[in-house]
C-alpha cells in the first residue's frame, strides 16, 4: 500500500500512540492540577453563573464585582468557560490565576489578543476604559475552580436563587452562538464578517440547524457586537 | 446780604427754567446720548469683541473635546454602517463554501490526486424569504478504457425557504434531505474529521443525501431542553434492477420521479444540554419502476453528535455516530436472465453506521498541541448475502488533522478493512471552508 513508510497497522499505532501522549501531557499541566470534570451548563444560551470574587488580595471586592457585572454584559460567556459555565469557542477562565497569567497578559488579551496569539479568533475589546480593563483582570483573577465556589454555586440554587446572570440579547447570543454553532465546525472570528454578511450567515444557519428565531436573533445580535 | 440772596435767586430761576426746559421736550432726551455715555458703551462693546475673541482663540475644554469627538464617532460608525450595508454583494449576498483537495491511495487500485470546490451563494431575499445555491465541482477519473476524464459540475443545492414563525419554516427546491443529521451538518470536508465520508453515506450507501421536493423545519424550546424537526416531501429514490453491480440497492440520485408516488419523511431532534443531540430519522417511499410496481422502502435512522471541552483531558471532545436500517420489499431481479445474471431474489434488509471519536487538545499548556485533533471511525455495512456486492464491510479509520486556522486543515488516515476484501486506503486530504 504504502511501501516503506506506513505499513500494516504501524499508522493506527502511531495515531493511538500520539493521542495517548497529547492527553498524558494536557492532564499533566504543571500550573493546573486540578482534574476535575466539569459540569456544563445545562440550559440553552444562559451565560455562565459569574462566581463570587476570591482567590485575588490584591484585588478590591468592588472591582471585582464591577468586572463580574462587565463581563456579563460584554457576553463574554459566549467563548469562555467559568467554573462549568459558558462557551466552548474561547479558553476556560477558571483559573487565570493559577495559570500565572499577569496582569499586563491578560490586559492585552483583552485589548488587542491578537499581540498574544495571532491567530485567536479573540476580538479586540480597545474601547474600554483602563478602569473597565482593570475591573475585568480583577474578576478574571478572582476566579478559582475550587470547592468553594461550587459550593456557593450550589448554596445559591438551593435558596431558590438565580444561579446565572440577566444578561443581554448580545450575551445570550454568545453563549448561543458558542453551542450551537461550534457543535458541528469550528468558529469563525466575528471580525471576519460585516453586519450585512453576518446577518445573511446566520439566516443560512436559522435554516440548517435548525434555530430557533430568537437564538437567529440573539446570536446575530452578538456577531453584529463584537465584528 | 442782599446779593447773596440775589444770587440764590437767580441759581433758583435758572434750574426751574432748566427743568421746565426739558419737561417742555422729552423725546429730545431720548434721542442723543453724551459723549459721556457713547464713551462708555463703545468701552462696552470693545470689552465684549474682546472676550469673544479670546474664547475662540482659547483651547477647548476636556468636555467639549469628548463631545465633539463623541459627535465624530457617531458619524463615522454610521457611515461605516451605510457602506457596509451598501456594498456590492454585503446587501443581502454572501459567497461562501468550501474546497478539498487530496490523495487517496486504495489498495488494489491506482492512486489518486483529487480536487472539489463547493461555491455556494446565499441570498437574503427579505427578511423571511432566503435562497441557498450549492454547485459541486469536481474532477471524474478516467474510465477503466483510460478515457472520459472531465470535469463533474453539479447541482447540489437549490432551494428557497420562507420564515413562518419563529418555530418553523418551510422550503422547496433541492435541499439536503434532513435523514440523519450527516449530510445536512456534517459532509463539507472541512467539517469532517476524516478525508472520506462514513461507508453508510457514502456512493454505494444506504441513507439519502439530496432531494428535490419541499420541507417544513424549525426548533421548539422546552424547559432545560430543545427540540427540532423537519418533514419533508421528495421525489424519492429509485429502485436499481437493472445493473447486475446494483440491482437491489436504492439510486438516490432520482431527481425526476418515475411515478406520483413522492417520499415523505422525518427527522425529530433533541438537545437535552447543549453538547449532545440525538436524533430519529424516517423514510417511506415506493421506488417501484415498471415490473417493480410492489416493491416499498422504509428507512429508519438515529444520530447522535456529543461535542464538550472537557477540563479533565485538557481538550474538546468529539463523538458522533449513526446507524440506518434499510427494508425493501423482496422482488426477482432479472427474472427472464435476459439480462445475464437473474434471477435473483433475496432479502433486502440492509443495515449500516459509523462510530465516531475525536480528540483536540485546545487547552493544552503545549501551544503546538493545541491544533493538532486526533480522530477514530469505526464504520460497518451490512449488505444482504445474496445481493451484488452483499456481505459484511467493516473498516476502522484512524487519522490526525492538523488545523492551519479554525476553518482550514490538513487530514492523514489510513483505513484498515476488516471484511477481507482487501480495500485499505490511505488518504491525505487539505480542507476549507469560506
Amino acid at each position: 500500500m504504502i511501501p516503506g513508510v506506513l505499513n500494516q497497522r504501524v499508522f493506527a499505532w502511531l495515531v493511538v500512540v500520539c493521542t495517548v501522549l497529547s492527553i498524558m501531557i494536557a492532564s499533566c499541566s504543571t500550573t493546573d492540577q486540578s482534574s476535575r470534570l466539569q459540569a456544563r451548563d445545562s440550559s440553552f444560551g444562559q451565560p455562565a453563573d459569574p462566581p463570587n470574587a476570591q482567590g485575588d488580595p490584591h484585588s478590591s471586592s468592588a472591582s471585582v464585582e464591577s468586572g463580574k457585572k462587565l463581563f456579563a454584559t460584554l457576553g463574554c460567556a459566549g467563548c469562555h468557560t467559568t467554573n462549568g459555565k459558558g462557551g466552548l469557542a474561547g479558553p476556560d477562565l477558571s483559573n487565570e490565576a493559577n495559570k500565572g497569567r499577569s496582569r499586563e497578559w491578560l490586559q492585552t488579551q483583552i485589548r488587542n489578543p491578537k499581540a498574544n496569539s495571532p491567530q485567536t479568533i479573540m476580538p479586540a475589546y480597545d474601547n474600554l476604559s483602563d478602569q473597565q480593563v482593570s475591573n475585568l483582570v480583577d474578576y478574571m483573577l478572582s476566579l478559582t475552580t475550587t470547592g468553594g465556589q461550587a459550593g456557593a454555586t450550589a448554596a445559591r440554587a438551593a435558596q431558590g436563587r438565580p444561579t446565572a446572570s440577566v444578561a443581554s440579547p448580545a450575551a445570550t447570543g454568545g453563549t448561543m452562538w458558542s453551542q450551537r454553532c461550534g457543535q458541528c465546525h469550528n468558529l469563525r472570528p466575528p471580525s471576519d464578517y460585516s453586519d450585512a454578511q453576518w446577518a445573511v450567515s446566520v439566516h443560512h444557519m436559522r435554516v440548517r440547524v435548525p434555530l430557533t428565531g430568537e437564538e437567529q436573533r440573539d446570536i446575530l445580535a452578538f456577531l453584529q457586537a463584537s465584528n | 446780604m442782599g446779593w447773596r440772596n440775589l444770587l440764590c435767586g437767580h441759581i433758583v430761576v435758572l434750574v426751574l427754567g432748566a427743568c421746565a426746559s426739558a419737561a417742555s421736550d422729552p423725546n429730545e432726551k431720548d434721542n442723543y446720548v453724551s459723549r459721556q455715555e457713547y464713551e462708555a458703551l463703545k468701552k462696552e462693546l470693545d470689552d465684549v469683541k474682546a472676550q469673544l475673541s479670546a474664547r475662540e482663540k482659547a483651547p477647548k475644554s476636556q468636555e467639549q473635546t469628548q463631545q465633539e469627538i463623541g459627535r465624530l464617532n457617531k458619524e463615522v460608525a454610521r457611515a461605516r454602517q451605510i457602506a457596509e450595508g451598501s456594498g456590492l454583494g454585503d446587501t443581502k449576498l454572501l459567497i461562501t463554501g468550501s474546497a478539498a483537495a487530496g490523495y487517496f491511495d486504495p489498495e488494489g487500485q491506482s492512486s489518486t490526486f483529487t480536487a472539489q470546490f463547493n461555491p455556494m451563494l446565499l441570498w437574503q431575499l427579505n427578511e423571511r424569504l432566503f435562497f441557498e445555491g450549492e454547485l459541486e465541482l469536481a474532477l471524474e477519473g478516467p474510465d477503466e478504457g483510460g478515457e472520459g476524464s472531465e470535469t463533474k459540475v453539479e447541482l447540489d443545492l437549490a432551494y428557497l425557504t420562507y420564515l413562518l414563525n419563529d418555530y418553523a419554516l418551510a422550503g422547496a427546491g433541492k435541499f439536503s434531505v434532513p435523514f440523519t443529521a450527516y449530510h445536512n451538518h456534517l459532509d463539507p470536508g472541512w467539517l469532517n474529521k476524516l478525508p472520506a465520508d462514513p461507508l453508510v453515506y457514502a456512493d454505494g450507501g444506504i441513507a439519502p443525501d439530496t432531494g428535490v421536493g419541499a420541507f417544513v423545519t424549525g426548533a421548539v424550546p422546552c424547559p432545560g431542553a430543545l427540540f427540532n424537526y423537519a418533514v419533508f416531501v421528495t421525489n424519492g429514490p429509485a429502485l436499481i434492477t437493472e445493473d447486475p453491480e446494483s440491482a437491489g440497492s436504492l439510486n438516490f440520485d432520482n431527481f425526476n420521479d418515475l411515478n406520483n408516488n413522492k417520499a415523505v419523511g422525518l427527522r425529530i431532534g433533541y438537545l437535552p444540554f447543549p453538547q449532545l443531540e440525538v436524533g430519529y430519522s424516517f423514510e417511506f417511499s415506493r421506488p417501484n419502476p415498471p415490473g417493480f410496481e410492489t416493491v416499498r422502502s422504509t428507512l429508519h435512522g438515529v444520530d447522535l453528535n456529543y461535542v464538550a471541552r472537557l477540563e479533565a483531558i485538557k481538550g474538546q471532545l468529539t463523538a458522533r455516530g449513526a446507524w440506518v436500517w434499510s427494508n425493501l420489499s423482496e422482488a426477482t431481479y432479472d427474472p427472464t436472465g435476459a439480462l445475464g445474471f437473474g434471477p435473483l431474489r433475496f432479502d433486502n434488509d440492509r443495515n449500516g453506521g459509523y462510530a465516531e471519536v475525536a480528540y483536540r487538545p485546545i487547552d493544552a499548556p503545549e501551544r503546538f498541541l493545541r491544533d493538532f485533533e486526533f480522530a477514530l471511525r469505526y464504520d460497518r455495512l451490512d449488505i444482504p448475502s445474496g445481493a451484488p456486492g452483499g456481505g459484511t464491510q467493516e473498516q476502522w479509520t484512524p487519522g490526525i488533522d492538523y488545523w492551519i486556522t479554525p476553518r482550514t486543515v490538513l487530514k492523514v488516515a489510513y483505513t484498515f478493512d476488516e471484511s477481507g476484501q482487501d480495500a485499505d486506503m490511505f488518504a491525505l486530504q487539505f480542507a476549507t471552508g469560506f
